[in-house]
């Protein structure tokens, strides 16, 4: 290769990365730092771990961050479910009444975990209550939003609806086992 | 009671106060703007009613190639190119100014004719059974109507300039209708000089102010694109600020209303939009069938289609159009078989009413559905409210807010009781 090929192909190589600059920003402009932020935090999550850092984007321009003072009720049993959670920070205690005053904790839900998830699939009364134990930053992620988003990228919730399958599935697993185990201490 | 107890409850006072008042100054700021700012009202409400209509089809063509910067643009030329092509059809068919004097005379000359025929008045001015029993009603409102289409010397002027550039046999029968006018005129003894005068003058003031009017609206207009790309151009950014505002015991609530207000919107609003399309096709196609000329049932078709979106308003408007063509019409073309042109108003006027029909049992129970089934009373009187309030903006506006405000109490209260706070 002589050096007015290598000059040519230099030249090339110079105009193909103008171009891709150009072109990028041209693609990048509707991206902000905040979500940018949130597609790596989302990526985290089982929820979205198999999606793609442009599927991820498409999702974090959905999500909503709320912040809870301690003691404060994300929500409350028997209200309609209308968006999974996610906690970015601080600790969420999942309570349940019972015949006593104090209700139930059964879970405390802390960075990264979720809950709520099954107001992705209906808008059922919720079968818990979420309370804020500390501080909290939580995601929120509405079904109708997801619903919107499935007409026009279907390839993105149906890895979501998948993850959630999986969660759901995992869960009912433990609780079958968690019901035999007992009834084996019974017997 | 503790110290720290009295401090918490001396802070929820004063909590509670600061509140209060930041709320009160928001309302009376937030009504203060809108009052002071009523002119940018009409522009503001019509970029963001646009955007709202065209974020679906926006959407609708969302790849992951495509900004939605590009997809903007490519939509914003598609939409000025068809907004174009209208504007151009539309001019094109409107009337010149020379055309609208000669469009005058003809319509005077055909509005004494067509009554005199109606009343069965002959030369002693002695009429029929019509004549004898709705002639004292109707002959002031006759009179009224021939004086509005009265020339003045400007006017006069125009139109006998333009007569030269007819032929010798049009130029002959508008020249007839002329006379013939101005002998109707002087027969009813109605004061022409000052009223003539009144037009003249009324017709210079207006000229100056029509200017300033022109260039006061365009000014407000500008506003109109930038509320068109700013909404088009929003991914949820404005949806996102206004729920930061919510306080969290009600963020879930607050979403859902918004959501299902949303859509009862999005379904009402593009719903209109299709009846009104289908409206306006309806007209078209009956006003073509009736022996009007294919552009003239275009241009009324498009207007009474856009209209009727205002119920009622749309119905008068098309009707009063389509009549006020049936009395100048000369040479029709029915395809229907027993029009002619002594029954083409008739015709004109049953067909805006079957029209009217069709929408009201098929057009809007199909597309817009159950959503706007407000009682007549209410259209009435929020038409005439809103017209009365804000003039043009308030009489095209009133019908969607009335049902805005419908959905979004229906939805609010619904919502209050499911997530059990009231």
């Amino acid at each position: 290769m002589n050096a007015t090929e290598n000059t040519a192909i230099k030249k090339l190589e110079e105009r193909k990365t103008l171009l891709r600059i150009l072109w990028g920003k041209i693609r990048q402009v509707d991206r902000d730092q905040l979500d940018m932020d949130k597609v790596f935090f989302l990526k985290k999550n089982p929820f979205f771990e198999t999606l793609t850092k442009s599927q991820l984007e498409q999702v974090a321009k959905l999500i909503y961050e709320r912040d809870y003072l301690a003691g404060e009720f994300v929500f409350e049993v028997g209200q309609p479910g209308a968006a999974l959670f996610i906690v970015q920070s601080g600790e969420i205690s999942i309570e349940v009444p019972s015949l006593a005053e104090e209700p139930t904790s059964i879970a405390v839900v802390s960075k990264a975990s979720f809950f709520g998830e099954l107001a992705l699939l209906n808008d059922d009364p919720r079968s818990a209550s979420a309370k804020a134990l500390v501080p909290s930053r939580v995601l929120a992620l509405f079904q109708n939003d997801l619903n919107k988003l499935s007409e026009r990228y279907p390839d993105i919730t149906a890895k979501i609806y998948k993850a959630l399958a999986v969660v759901v599935s995992r869960r009912l697993k433990a609780t079958n086992e968690f019901i035999d185990k007992k009834l084996r201490a019974v017997a | 009671m503790s110290y720290l107890q009295e401090q918490n409850e001396g802070r929820k006072l004063r909590r509670w106060f600061v509140y209060g008042i930041t709320t009160v100054v928001f309302i009376a700021g937030t009504v203060g703007l809108i009052y002071g700012l009523k002119p940018l009202m009409l522009p503001f409400i019509m970029g963001a009613f646009f955007a709202y209509l065209f974020k679906p089809l926006a959407k609708s063509f969302q790849t992951t190639h495509w900004t939605q910067y590009i997809r903007l643009g490519v939509l914003m030329g598609v939409t000025a190119l068809s907004l174009y092509g209208a504007s151009v059809f539309i001019s094109k068919s409107l009337p010149t100014e020379s055309q609208k004097v000669v469009l005058k005379v003809r319509l005077q000359f055909r509005l004494h004719e067509r009554y005199q025929s109606w009343m069965g008045l002959d030369q002693n001015q002695k009429g029929n059974f019509l004549y004898e029993n709705l002639g004292q009603d109707l002959e002031p409102l006759k009179s009224q109507i021939s004086h509005y289409l009265d020339l003045n010397e400007k006017e006069q002027t125009l139109f006998l300039d333009h007569l030269k550039s007819l032929s010798a046999s049009e130029s002959e029968k508008y020249l007839k209708y002329y006379n013939e006018n101005l002998r109707n005129q002087n027969l009813e003894l109605v004061k022409a000089v000052p009223n003539e005068v009144g037009v003249a003058s009324n017709g210079t003031k207006k000229s100056s102010g029509l200017l300033a009017g022109i260039l006061k609206s365009a000014t407000s207009w500008i506003i109109f694109p930038l509320v068109f790309i700013f909404i088009l151009l929003d991914n949820g950014q404005i949806m996102q600020f206004f729920m930061r505002l919510v306080p969290n015991r009600y963020f879930e609530l607050a979403y859902s209303v918004v959501g299902n207000v949303d859509e009862a919107l999005g379904k009402y609003i593009r719903g209109t939009l299709i009846e009104c399309a289908l409206v306006g096709v309806s007209l078209v196609v009956g006003f073509y069938l009736s022996g009007f000329e294919m552009q003239v049932s275009i241009l009324i078709g498009i207007i009474g289609g856009l209209t009727n979106a205002i119920p009622f308003v749309g119905t008068a408007i098309a009707c009063v159009l389509s009549a006020a063509y049936a009395l100048i019409a000369e040479n029709i073309n029915p395809l229907i078989p027993f029009v002619n042109l002594d029954n083409l108003m008739l015709v004109a006027i049953g067909v805006v009413m079957v029209v009217h029909l069709l929408d009201n049992a098929i057009f809007q129970p199909l597309v817009v559905g159950k959503l706007v089934n407000l009682h007549p009373l209410v259209v009435v009187l929020g038409v005439f409210g809103g017209s009365m309030m804000f003039g043009f903006a308030g009489l095209i506006l009133a019908i969607p807010t009335i049902v805005i405000l419908m959905v979004v109490t229906k939805t609010f209260f619904t919502g209050l009781q499911r997530y059990k706070i009231i």
